[in-house]
């Protein structure tokens, strides 16, 4: 059963269009990534599903409400997670729980319980008391998706979660995330992060410039890559002085150098390896290890978006509030 | 209502913690003080409707810089997300952080209360005009106080929040004097916005539901907008 359906949404800024009619659905308990460079219109989109901004067009269906209508029914059973923490900076961190649960009608006893056990859960016990402003940037990370979760929402979104925090904070969270998944919450992820996606998410979908380019299983995107095969060899020396021979010698492979002592042998079906060692032996070049190199979800985000992941991206207005 | 009260619990909370309640309760205070001794000790009448009157200026300075921060510190931190996505009604919010206020003011008049005792221990003040001054201070306190919190969703700025509300108030306040330049119709219609005369009455001792309804209609107005104003950020 669908828990999101998103019909043709759209979003458009003055003349920008940041979201360009877009389509998809997410299952209960299923962990969906939205992948794409800055400016894409994942931040659009979240915005829209969670309430926070109306859409120029399109539908949204959230547990079977309308999400455009019956916006605040839906929230009811949201859980948020904005890329920047909004928390009170004034307020300590268990205050900071209750009053958020207290939004969502918790009643004291139960709000004061749930606010000391996700503190502790997240290892901001000693912190509790500390006002919001002192906590480092990973712990305020970690004390907004706490309260994100106080409610024990059915679908949880949560924007970039893990940027601009340290590794252990990231690593962290991408356990709670784990966590929350085997617990049937379902999960609405954007990030730009793939190694976030790859180990979260069920399904990704690749957004680039307000359309998504690309959807499916980690998977079936990682099939669809490419079904070149291809193959690591490091070898006790360069092949720099013989490529083309080497080339010429198996026309059908295409044999690029890499590093100092290693090439990267690549063919549209499966490599014969024996042939390969008996020629490089023969010029005296001794081949230590032979790998199988499969394509990543980011060769998948480089193909179908055409950017270098990690490379920084111009932002684009009506991204970010 | 729930959601009326979890937020104005936390905005009282939150205006308690500030430095600007207690500097705006001793200035209150303060004032208050010197226009009671002044008026009351130096004339030696038992009258504090003058001391109201007076009051009503006072409050005019002071409304904006008890509501500056309502929801103008919301926008600039990002916490108005929050708020936005928690399945309470703009409505609802809105009326926890003006009910917040509204009980901040009040505790704020509480402090006034000696001043009776004293005035009651030495003379036999007549307590109609009193109450009504009272009560009509309150009123034109809440209007105010209304007016604040919609000059607070427009910025992010407090500063700017309290200018804003400040000059909507003097507008209200001095137009007056433009109603007896202009005269006529216009000035006849002018006239009745104006602050001034609608709690010269409450001071009289009279008690008009014609002016109670207009300080009423204006804090509902004030607040509406508010809330058009925050439904509007979805829009955009």
């Amino acid at each position: 059963m669908n828990i999101i359906s998103v019909k043709n949404l759209k979003k458009v800024y003055g003349d920008f269009t940041a979201v360009d009619g877009i389509s998809f659905d997410i299952a209960q308990g299923e962990a969906f990534g939205f992948l794409g460079p800055n400016g894409a219109g994942k931040t659009s989109t979240i915005n829209m599903l969670t309430g926070l901004s109306r859409p120029t067009a399109g539908t949204i269906r959230i547990d079977g409400i309308d999400g455009i209508k019956k916006i605040k029914k839906a929230q009811s059973i949201m859980g948020i997670v904005p890329d920047e923490s909004n928390l009170y900076d004034e307020m300590n961190g268990f205050d900071n729980l209750t009053f958020c649960a207290a939004l969502y009608g918790m009643g004291k006893a139960e709000r004061q319980k749930r606010a000391a056990e996700l503190l502790e859960e997240f290892n901001l016990k000693e912190a509790g008391d500390r006002p919001f402003k002192a906590y480092s940037k990973g712990m305020r990370r970690k004390l907004t998706i706490a309260a994100g979760i106080i409610h024990r929402p059915k679908i949880l979104f949560l924007d970039e979660p893990t940027t601009g925090i340290d590794v252990e904070s990231a690593r962290q969270i991408r356990r709670l995330l784990s966590d929350l998944k085997r617990q049937g919450v379902t999960i609405f992820l954007t990030t730009h992060y793939i190694e976030d996606a790859q180990r979260i998410c069920d399904r990704i979908a690749f957004i680039v410039k307000g359309r998504i380019v690309k959807s499916g299983t980690v998977d079936e995107l990682l099939r669809n890559a490419g079904q070149e095969q291809v193959i690591r060899l490091t070898l006790s020396q360069g092949i720099k002085g013989i490529k083309n021979q080497f080339q010429q010698a198996f026309p059908a492979l295409r044999i690029e150098a890499q590093s100092e002592n290693d090439c990267l042998i690549t063919a549209p079906e499966r490599i014969a390896l024996a042939p390969i060692l008996q020629y490089l032996d023969s010029k005296g070049i001794s081949v230590f290890e032979a790998k199988e190199a499969r394509p990543t979800l980011e060769d998948v985000f480089v193909k179908v978006t055409g950017i270098e992941a990690g490379k920084p991206h111009k932002e684009k207005a009506g991204e970010h509030r | 209502m729930k959601g009326v009260m979890v937020i104005m619990r936390r905005e009282l909370a939150s205006y308690f913690l500030s430095p600007i309640a207690y500097a705006v309760t001793a200035v209150f205070i303060l004032l208050y003080g010197l226009f009671f001794s002044g008026i009351v000790l130096g004339f030696g009448v038992a009258n504090l409707e003058y001391t109201f009157s007076n009051m009503v200026v006072v409050l005019l300075f002071m409304a904006p810089l008890m509501t500056m921060r309502t929801l103008a510190e919301e926008k600039k931190t990002g916490v108005d997300e929050l708020l936005m996505t928690a399945p309470i009604s703009t409505g609802h919010f809105v009326f926890g952080k003006f009910f917040a206020v509204c009980v901040a003011l009040l505790s704020m008049m509480a402090l006034t209360v000696i001043h009776f005792l004293i005035v009651r221990h030495y003379a036999a003040p007549d307590w109609g005009p009193i109450v009504t001054s009272l009560f009509g201070l309150f009123l034109a306190g809440v209007s105010f106080l209304a007016v604040g919190i919609f000059t607070s969703s427009l910025t992010d700025n407090q500063i700017i929040s309290a200018l804003f509300s400040f000059g909507i108030l003097l507008f209200f306040w001095l137009v007056d004097w433009m109603a007896e330049a202009v005269g006529g119709k216009t000035g006849e219609l002018l006239g009745n916005l104006s602050l001034i005369k609608h709690y010269e009455d409450f001071n009289k001792g009279i008690l008009d539901s014609s002016h109670i309804i207009f300080y009423l209609t204006m804090t509902a107005i004030f607040l509406f907008l508010t809330v058009r104003q925050l439904e509007s950020r979805r829009w955009k």
